[in-house]
């Protein structure tokens, strides 16, 4: 009984953490994240198998953690809300090449993010080749360039 | 972390008056290069970052300045847990140590008040008597089924089950002091309430082990 509630009461205490930590800090993974993300596993790890560690333990562990996450995305197809509070929405950031400062300021955004988004997915060099950019739900910055023709 | 900008502030005239003059410069600037003719000025609903806006994408700016208003919440209430983990609030820390005695000072306890699930922990019992004398401590049915005793020292010259509790005895130093040191791993989750004894003194610790 109590490996379920483990697994449920770890899934739910790093879905909030990571609500709190806003999508763009874990989002795009640099070294030192994938660093940080593999400690997160391993302080989790303890906790959720507890002292035992047999099989069966770490096969209820796995599927409590998978029917939780299935069933969490049934939940969000099924309330748009709910969808919303946990994925969030996606925002534009960027206007007819004029940044939305006070967006990119409660977003933790900075103007060097979108430029570094435009050059790798578009090869943009300034702001006012943007027409605009969106912050996506995943926490990648969409360009969308003003149209050559 | 960045704070909190005035959340729907209604521009004022100051702001309205700069806000014009960087759309004017935003006009003659930003132009992109390879748009022809002169761009159309910003109208005052697109001055106002937080408007929501339709396309490209209908957003929902006002649901995701909530979203963001809770991480910064969210990011205040764990710099609070930490600033309590420190403080000892989840066991070891000065919250957490506590020093109980008996009215006569003659039994002290010095345990931690919180503890943690499967995370050992010490006791210190300390009886008062006359110097070398033998000492008798017990301890409660309900400080055993809450903790796993590891260890014992030193140990004891005898020991005995006494209602679901343990009785150890001992021999005093020349200063008439017996202390007993025991290393125990919290196994329930909850408070726990143990009384010990010494000479019918006795000590009442209250103790809350964390999942």
């Amino acid at each position: 009984m109590d490996a379920v509630l483990r697994a449920t009461a770890i899934y739910l205490a790093l879905l909030a953490l990571f609500k709190i930590a806003g999508r763009r800090t874990l989002a795009d993974i640099s070294n030192f994240d994938l660093l940080l993300l593999l400690i997160i596993g391993e302080a989790t790890q303890q906790a959720l198998l507890g002292d035992d560690f047999s099989l069966t333990n770490a096969l209820i562990v796995i599927v409590t953690l998978i029917v939780i996450d299935v069933g969490l995305s049934f939940v969000k197809l099924r309330f748009a809300r709910i969808d919303m509070l946990i994925e969030g929405t996606s925002t534009l950031i960027v206007e007819d090449g004029r940044p939305l400062k006070k967006r990119l300021r409660e977003a933790r955004l900075r103007e060097e993010d979108i430029l570094l988004a435009a050059r790798q997915s578009q090869g943009l060099e300034q702001m006012r080749q943007i027409k605009y950019a969106i912050l996506e739900k995943n926490g990648k910055i969409s360009i969308i360039p003003y149209s050559s023709g | 972390m960045t704070h909190v900008a005035p959340a729907g502030q209604k521009p004022k005239t100051v702001v309205g008056l700069i806000k014009q003059q960087d759309a004017q410069a935003t006009a003659m600037t930003d132009a992109p290069p390879d748009t022809p003719g002169p761009r159309t000025q910003p109208d005052d609903a697109q001055q106002d970052d937080f408007a929501p806006r339709h396309y490209p994408i209908a957003d929902q700016i006002v649901r995701q300045r909530r979203i963001w208003k809770h991480e910064r919440i969210g990011f205040v209430v764990l710099l609070a847990f930490i600033a309590l983990a420190l403080s000892g609030l989840f066991a070891s820390g000065p919250l957490s140590r506590h020093i109980g005695s008996s009215p006569q000072q003659r039994l002290t306890v010095e345990y931690e008040r919180f503890l943690r699930n499967g995370a050992s922990s010490r006791i210190v019992l300390v009886a008062r008597t006359s110097p070398s004398a033998r000492a008798t401590l017990r301890i409660d049915q309900a400080f055993l089924r809450a903790h796993v005793v590891e260890s014992l020292q030193p140990q004891p010259l005898s020991a005995r089950s006494h209602e679901g509790g343990l009785e150890l005895a001992g021999q005093a130093d020349e200063r008439g002091e017996f202390s007993l040191y025991l290393t125990i791993r919290p196994d329930g989750i909850g408070l726990v309430r143990s009384t010990a004894w010494f000479e019918g003194d006795s000590v009442v610790f209250t103790q809350f082990i964390y999942p």
